[in-house]
């Protein structure tokens, strides 16, 4: 068995121009015929297809997320009744190269308290873990740099990385905002990664397989329909593994500065900001991979764009909650994770084992009764859940004694900025 | 056999598992005033599970999944064995925790678990699941000797007992994994085939043993293994105290010794020495310097020492090597080790608990302050000097029966000097002891000495307390005059330790 | 695995990975600046998920990642920001070269160990059980009986998949099937008991830390 990606004619191409390799993919040869390296080398063919491979994919993701950058600042625009960027090219639409060309030329200010090393290395650290999980994305057909049979995994376990990078800054900075919110993203982040990981437990056991090639291969129906709880749990909670709003408290501009990148400047903060945007179109990405099928869709578009068709309303969905939510505080969104999403990820579980034991390989049919029931159980816990959140007493922050002098506050959910 | 187990058989341990969540969910739900309730729920709970126990297994050899979980008369004694004694730790530590501790239905719960804990270790036929109990076991230990969490001794004792278990576990994991690596097999009876087919031990094995055999040293608190004990001892709750002394050493013995004789057994002229080295250090160096004590919890963390030494001899004797070469299994030495656990047991227990009486009264520990005990309350420094008489081995009381089936196997095996040594220590073991007694018995105040605690303070013993004691008290003479049914039911176990049962039936091989 | 099994490339990750593993270990016991060393405490655990994947074990290799890095780690990492005071580490103290000479001594053994026993036995052990042979390797022997449990075959995803040649799945090996079988199967009861471990531990914990609502 051949590395993957033969089965896209593209590197298929390359790899067999390079190899003599025997694979029955590679038996018309190249376009400039076959073994252009001797025999024996198979292994730096698939180094330079690989290496090729995955400079494309990130220099296609980076760009996007310039694209999803400008296309943000709009739709904010428009929802808040304003223009948005509009000065540079057509519709704005170069304002993000001015802004990277900006970014790159500013001074590059480390503080003189900071530690260096850590406050270095936290930048690019959380590059990392965005590019990596690149690699097991499905884009279409035979379009992706590694089929690991625990994709899924992988990407969770990666994306737990990020963590470090913040907190690194953080530490880095030596600067209390930076600090405050380092640790509330680090307790963000601890706490959604647990409903992320339950949520898909279910996708996992319909489609029996921890691979996303094979959980794409499996969804006859798209597993929205068939896993709606878990989706609502997975896509709440990948907003807040990618620390937007209304989870954005990390960087709560009218807190804390901006957060764990308050001390950064030049092309170091250019890097968190491109991470947070490559991590929202990866994670975009994932779910449509995971719930949205993936590739799949009918014959006259090619898979790639079919893929990234289904990413445009995942990322829109995104943005429109950004401009509708008033930010949670932090308190609100730890009790959401720890007594709301982890509650009805584990209901998904226990409905979703007791469907796969009936029907352990479902067919298109089958998955279509899975889907209603799953809408049943869906209704019934999520109204349940959040009519007990609703009936406790309304938690507010305990203050230090000097400071508990009794005011007014709203009732329920306020807006963020008085935690 | 097939996959499907018989689950029926493990019904025992479901109502362990079972209880341990009821009685934490009932602390949530039950209000204050009513939580008293709690121990005597765990308590039905423990005498439920050991009547099931009884029910199902009497009488019936199984394995479970392959040989992870053994179900035989051996396990059944243990299972018998360690939850009546976890339930008597339990009714002994009712007065302690209404005084002295904020989360009862914590300390219940996680009291409960440990107890689960206790028995797999007794029936696991596997090193990892036996791993797995054991830490079960450990982890309940480390919360349950630091719930006195405002008492700077209690948060110290568990600093090192949780840092020197945790030390203790990764030398044992790591052993296993060296034993796994040579072996390919980790369950017991698997060793024992590898040993027979392979009498040359390869280096890997040999130290593989040796860290399994420290990991064990560690928690059963033999020399040089033995540091953390006394401090441990001292600083967490007294019937935790106990139930350490007790209950996690019995069943660290029950998987010891089922490992021993069912997997270890064919190479024993390896590792006889090297154990009966440890026993001899054990027991002379937990006796001699348990005599310069003056905490009496102290005294009672190296006397415990002192009794490991002596269990240790036991194991040293687990087999004999006939004329042909053959490894014979020594039935009298695990009966020994059994019957010299619960006698154990009952009179460490006895003695504990008056130790925590004491000390709710007085709130003293210090063996000076023992003076006047006799007549404040003659029926506590009875039972105290009963319980001392008993560790000691004096005749008429369970040590002195227990010690005699001990050390004549010990004799047997070819330990003579082993078991002298024994007998010397158990007669410097009596010195000690009788300090306690002299302090409570005769020593009268002289002129211009200060009141000492018990003096000062008014005595009566709490009901409960009251009649625990009162049951060890027939216990241990009972045992001393009359063991004959004890040993008949040890002798049954060790039966189950020395047939080989159907292996055919086992997982990997 | 991709036409690169056996060559240069997987020995070369191998002593890359081990060396940056090693180095990163001295690092956290050398390192005065605690925060720094627990940082190369996760770079360690990193490599050593790298080295698992080496070993064809990739679902190892992300649990490793998942509760090494991405909990543990995080968890030392938290503590030492919440507890600032103590950026210098630990003073010296008379006992550090006893330290060193001890650990060197064991090192020195446990290699020397490594290197001269005979693990030959895995071999044979491969052989008489499908699932552990499985979980060891990778590839699972459809032929091989399995005392235990044979009826559930069909319902685990070890087998692999219909006309797949040998039983690689994606670029690595799918073992994950295999330490799913082992785990709910043959070893439940264990798997079970740390549950209820984990529950006490963490139930104790609770009771340990908490300071508000003591009396409710």
């Amino acid at each position: 068995m051949g590395p993957n990606f033969l089965d896209n004619a593209f590197f298929r191409n390359i790899y067999c121009n390079l190899s003599e390799s025997d694979d029955v993919r590679c038996s018309g040869g190249g376009w400039l015929g076959d073994g252009l390296l001797p025999g024996g080398f198979e292994w730096l063919a698939f180094l330079i297809t690989a290496i090729l491979m995955a400079a494309i994919l990130i220099t296609l993701v980076l760009n996007a997320s310039l694209v999803f950058i400008w296309a943000e600042r709009r739709l904010l625009g428009r929802f808040q009744s304003r223009i948005g960027p509009n000065r540079w090219g057509p519709y704005g639409s170069l304002t993000p190269i001015a802004d990277a060309v900006k970014t790159l030329f500013k001074e590059d200010i480390v503080p003189a308290a900071a530690d260096r090393w850590v406050f270095n290395a936290a930048p690019v650290i959380m590059m990392v873990p965005s590019l990596m999980v690149l690699a097991v994305i499905p884009w279409g057909t035979g379009t992706f740099l590694a089929d690991l049979n625990v994709g899924i995994l992988f990407i969770i376990a990666i994306t737990s990385l990020s963590t470090f990078a913040i907190v690194m800054a953080g530490w880095g900075s030596q600067n209390r905002y930076a600090m405050f919110g380092a640790m509330r993203a680090v307790a963000l982040l601890i706490s959604y990664e647990i409903p992320m990981a339950i949520s898909l437990l279910g996708v996992l056991m319909i489609a029996g397989s921890l691979s996303l090639v094979s959980v794409v291969e499996a969804q006859n129906v798209p597993f929205i329909l068939v896993q709606p709880l878990g989706f609502l749990v997975f896509f709440i909670a990948s907003v807040a593994e990618i620390n937007r709003a209304p989870f954005d408290v990390a960087e709560a501009e009218s807190e804390l500065g901006s957060g764990y990148h308050t001390d950064y400047s030049g092309m170091k903060f250019g890097l968190f900001i491109n991470a947070e945007f490559t991590a929202t179109i990866l994670s975009s990405a994932v779910i449509v991979a995971v719930f949205l099928a993936g590739g799949r869709g009918w014959g006259f578009l090619p898979s790639q764009a079919w893929f990234i068709l289904k990413m445009v309303p995942v990322l829109f969905f995104i943005v429109w909650t950004r401009a509708s939510w008033p930010r949670l505080r932090i308190d609100q969104i730890l009790s959401l994770a720890w007594k709301g999403l982890i509650i009805l990820a584990f209901i998904n579980v226990a409905v979703s084992a007791i469907l796969s034991f009936i029907w352990p390989a479902p067919s298109t049919s089958e998955l279509w009764l899975m889907a209603a029931i799953n809408f049943g159980v869906l209704i019934v816990s999520v109204f349940a859940i959040s009519s007990w959140f609703g009936s406790g007493p309304v938690s507010t922050p305990r203050m230090s004694h000097d400071e508990a002098l009794p005011r007014p506050r709203p009732a329920g959910l306020s807006a963020g900025g008085d935690s | 056999m097939s996959a499907n187990v018989n689950v029926n058989l493990l019904t025992p341990e479901f109502i362990l598992a079972g209880m341990g969540l009821l009685v934490l969910s009932l602390d949530l739900v039950l209000p204050k005033a009513r939580r008293g309730i709690l121990p005597w729920i765990g308590v039905a709970g423990l005498i439920a599970a050991v009547a099931t126990a009884l029910i199902y297994r009497w009488d019936r050899v199984e394995e479970l999944y392959g040989g992870v979980f053994i179900a035989d008369r051996y396990s059944l004694f243990f299972f018998a064995f360690l939850v009546i004694l976890g339930g008597a730790v339990m009714i002994a530590s009712v007065d302690y925790v209404k005084q002295h501790i904020k989360f009862p239905g914590e300390y219940y719960g996680i009291l409960i678990f440990s107890i689960l804990g206790m028995v797999l270790m007794a029936s696991a036929g596997e090193l990892l699941t036996a791993y797995i109990a054991m830490e079960l076991l450990s982890f309940s230990l480390y919360v349950l000797v630091a719930l006195r969490k405002y008492d700077s001794k209690s948060n110290e004792s568990a600093a090192k007992y949780i840092l020197l278990g945790a030390f203790s576990s990764a030398i044992m994991l790591y052993g296993i994994s060296m034993v796994w690596g040579v072996t390919g097999t980790t369950f017991y009876d698997g060793i024992a085939a590898h040993l027979t087919a392979n009498p040359d031990l390869d280096i890997g094995l040999i130290v593989g043993l040796s860290l399994i055999v420290a990991g064990l040293g560690f928690k059963v608190a033999a020399v040089p293994f033995h540091m953390w004990a006394p401090d441990v001892y001292e600083g967490a709750p007294t019937p935790v105290t106990a139930y350490l002394a007790i209950g996690s050493k019995a069943a660290a013995f029950a998987l010891i010794l089922r490992l021993f004789s069912e997997g270890l057994l064919p190479a024993i002229e390896d590792w006889r020495v090297l154990i009966a080295t440890l026993a001899a250090a054990t027991m002379v160096l937990g006796n001699l310097v348990a005599i310069r004590q003056e905490n009496i919890k102290r005294m009672l963390a190296y006397s415990s020492i002192g009794q490991v030494g002596y269990l240790l001899l036991g194991v040293a004797s687990l087999g004999v090597v006939d004329a042909g070469g053959a490894v014979v299994f020594s039935e009298r030495a695990s009966t020994g080790i059994m019957v010299h656990l619960v006698g154990y047991a009952v009179a460490n227990l006895a003695a504990f608990l008056v130790v925590a009486v004491v000390y709710s009264r007085t709130g003293s520990d210090q063996i000076s302050d023992y003076r006047g005990l006799a007549k404040k309350s003659p029926y506590l420094s009875l039972v105290l000097s009963v319980a001392l008489f008993s560790l000691a081995g004096l005749p008429f009381f369970a040590g002195f029966v227990t010690k005699f089936y001990l050390f004549t196997a010990g004799a047997e095996a070819g330990f003579l000097w082993l078991s002298g040594l024994a007998m010397v220590a158990s007669l410097v073991s009596l010195y000690y002891y009788l300090r306690v007694i002299q302090r409570a018995y005769v020593d009268q105040p002289s002129e211009g000495d200060e009141e000492t605690a018990v003096e000062r303070s008014t005595f009566f013993v709490p009901l409960t307390s009251w009649l625990m004691l009162g049951v060890l008290f027939v216990g241990m003479i009972l045992i001393g005059v009359w063991p004959t049914e004890l040993a008949a039911a040890a002798d049954s176990a060790s039966d189950a330790l020395g047939t080989v049962r159907d292996v055919s039936t086992a997982l990997v091989r | 695995m991709n036409g690169v099994e056996g060559s240069s490339v997987t020995d070369v990750a191998f002593w890359v990975v081990s060396a940056i593993a090693i180095a990163a270990s001295i690092m956290v016991v050398t390192l005065r600046d605690i925060f720094r060393a627990a940082l190369f405490l996760a770079l360690s655990f990193l490599a050593v998920a790298g080295l698992y994947i080496l070993l064809r074990a990739e679902f190892l290799a992300v649990v490793q990642i998942l509760v090494y890095v991405g909990a543990i780690s995080i968890l030392i990492v938290f503590a030492i920001v919440l507890v600032r005071d103590m950026p210098g580490g630990g003073k010296d103290n008379h006992l550090k070269v006893v330290a060193a000479t001890v650990a060197a001594l064991l090192g020195a053994l446990a290699i020397f160990v490594s290197y001269n026993s005979d693990f030959t036995n895995l071999d044979a052990l491969e052989s008489s059980n499908a699932d552990v042979a499985a979980a060891l390797t990778g590839t699972y022997d459809l032929d091989a009986s399995n005392a235990v449990g044979d009826e559930y075959e069909d319902q685990i995803a070890v087998a692999p998949p219909e006309g797949a040649e040998g039983t690689e799945i994606g670029i690595f090996s799918n073992s994950t099937g295999s330490i799913g079988g082992l785990f709910i199967r043959d070893f439940v009861l264990p798997f079970e008991a740390v549950s209820v471990l984990l529950l006490a531990a963490m139930i104790g914990a609770l009771a340990l830390l908490r300071q508000r609502g003591e009396e409710s």
